[in-house]
């Protein structure tokens, strides 16, 4: 049973702190939802874990087992049981999916073993039906010309072959309409097992509706200020975050919004 | 000349040249172009290639349809040109492939004519060691001719590569789309100016144009300039490049998934090589190439 524990961290990027004191732990067995509005850094503590080049540790760390893994590279936190299926999972054209999958699970085996191909294409099969996720996804370029659901149950066909010991889901359910959602809940929770430990992050309580947590977390300007059971989620839905800054006091919180100029590439002339 | 071994010792590989007694070909060159045809209805084309080795045609009549593999091998400087006509309704597959020992400078001039109804799926692979000016001319001169032109250019080490091509529509209903994917390693530098021209009165054509570069050390450089010419309103059109060197966040991405540095990097840059290389149905010279292309990339001389 893996554990993942989050130790004081501490995160910046470009500077700027993002991430205040993070404490946290994951055993396997065990869901944790986190919750929070938009721009408070929930992307961030899954990307961090993960390794992500873009932040910087400040000080804290993260334990895999025990083991900081504050240096560790991507690659190999990965194939020590960490995963993260992303918000937006990028497009990698002319690699197809089940390359890219394959190559992935090969990565895990020991230098001596090979990959039993018969029976990964299979497997690989039997998971993309079971997210009803059509034929010829296999022969696909990886996530290119995919819808957003698509994309996000490609994640979920990842995790599931993968097999990780901790999985982080960010914003696994944007994009998704009604039955997709269902599907997608439905198969991450056949995933539950005390070998997996979960983080979902999510805004909305519809996906938990499906994957029920055994804890809530909120997290408000790069701190969890709140941990509770499921009792916080209906009260999220019903009344926003609001409550949450007047029980602790916290000043107002915004979603700050950059104004950016997209430019153009057309000229206006008269008709004539 | 001798051929390069891992051209001549593929046994399956079916290398014409001067002196190999094979009636469908008619090469009068020497030896450094030769053809590679997989498909035995190829006999009903002619091929004529000149013999002082400067002017070199393939002439597919009407109605034919086949699959052609064009190898082209320099090694010494070439300064020549490559003439390939289409006549009414042929409907002709092409990979043309273009190696070179070490340090040539080759000046090439492509010029290719669409008669109508014909239909030329082009894919080219350009592997050439050296100093490369090639001037490319499409004419989409008969009703409805349609082209598609996919290509790969690896360059590597301090190889320069100058392209020119130019698609132009002078029938109606006719259709072209140029895909360019061009690597860039070490010292390599890869110019391509992309013109795309639909002529007054030429309606409903269609000219599309896409590039994709990657660059894979500090100092490659990759530049394209696509450009089109519109001279009819009733007709689509469109055109972008994208260059850069590998996406981090890509490469973030596949390292996510348990795959290291360089396995992830060679995957995106499958993402280049293998558009051209799915093309390529004859497993031997697949597997040629795909060698070759890692090689090339490696800047193995």
């Amino acid at each position: 049973m893996a554990t993942l524990e989050m130790k004081d961290l501490v995160v910046s990027v470009e500077g700027n702190v993002i991430l205040h004191c993070i404490n946290l732990t994951v055993n396997g067995g065990e869901t944790h939802a986190i919750m929070g509005p938009n721009g408070t850094g929930k992307s961030t503590l899954a990307q961090i874990v993960m390794g992500h080049p873009k932040y910087k540790i400040e000080s804290g760390e993260i334990l895999l087992d025990g083991v900081n893994i504050n240096e560790m590279p991507v690659d190999e936190r990965s194939r020590r049981g960490i995963f993260l299926a992303m918000q937006n999972p990028v497009e990698v054209p002319g690699v197809t999916n089940f390359d890219f999958v394959k190559t992935a699970v090969t990565s895990r085996l020991p230098k001596d073993k090979h990959l039993r191909i018969g029976k990964f294409i299979l497997e690989f099969e039997d998971t993309a039906k079971d997210l009803k996720m059509g034929s010829g996804l296999s022969h696909r370029f990886l996530n290119q010309g995919f819808s957003g659901g698509e994309k996000k149950r490609n994640e979920i066909l990842q995790m599931k072959l993968l097999k990780p010991s901790i999985a982080f889901l960010d914003e696994i359910d944007s994009g998704l309409d009604v039955d997709a959602l269902k599907i997608v809940g439905e198969a991450v929770t056949k995933q539950k097992s005390p070998n997996l430990g979960m983080v979902l992050i999510t805004h909305y309580q519809r996906l938990l509706d499906y994957i029920e947590p055994d804890f809530v977390h909120v997290m408000i300007k790069g701190q969890i200020v709140k941990t509770g059971g499921k009792e916080l989620i209906a009260k999220i839905d019903k009344s926003g975050y609001d409550w949450v800054k007047e029980e602790l006091g916290i000043e107002k919180f915004t979603e700050e919004k950059e104004v950016a100029n997209l430019g153009t590439c057309a000229t206006k002339s008269a008709l004539k | 000349m001798a051929y390069p071994a891992y051209l001549k010792d593929q046994g399956t590989l079916p290398i014409l040249h001067e002196g190999m007694k094979n009636p469908s070909f008619l090469t009068k060159q020497k030896n450094d172009l030769f053809i590679v045809t997989l498909n035995p209805s190829v006999a009903d084309a002619s091929f004529v290639l000149s013999s002082d080795h400067k002017n070199s045609s393939i002439h597919f009549p009407k109605n034919i349809n086949v699959n052609v593999n064009v190898v082209l091998f320099d090694d010494k400087n070439v300064d020549s040109s490559l003439d390939i006509v289409l006549d009414e309704s042929a409907n002709v597959r092409m990979n043309l492939i273009h190696l070179s020992v070490a340090n040539k400078t080759i000046a090439r001039q492509y010029r290719v004519r669409l008669g109508a109804l014909s239909s030329l799926e082009l894919n080219k692979g350009v592997f050439a060691k050296g100093s490369l000016q090639e001037t490319e001319e499409f004419h989409l001169s008969g009703k409805k001719g349609f082209l598609r032109y996919h290509t790969l250019y690896v360059g590597s080490t301090n190889d320069q590569y100058i392209v020119t091509q130019t698609v132009t529509h002078e029938a109606v209903d006719t259709d072209s789309r140029i895909e360019n994917y061009l690597v860039s390693s070490q010292d390599a530098k890869l110019e391509f100016l992309v013109n795309g021209k639909i002529l007054s009165g030429m309606k409903n054509s269609r000219c599309y144009q896409q590039n994709r570069g990657v660059i894979l050390s500090d100092n490659g450089q990759i530049r394209v300039d696509p450009k089109l010419y519109i001279d009819e309103f009733d007709v689509e059109a469109g055109h972008g490049a994208a260059i850069g060197q590998i996406n981090e966040e890509e490469l973030f991405y596949l390292l996510s998934r348990g795959i290291d540095i360089l396995e992830a990097k060679q995957l995106v840059l499958s993402g280049y090589t293998e558009p051209f290389l799915s093309k390529i149905t004859n497993e031997s010279l697949n597997k040629v190439l795909s060698k070759q292309i890692t090689k090339k990339i490696k800047g193995v001389r």
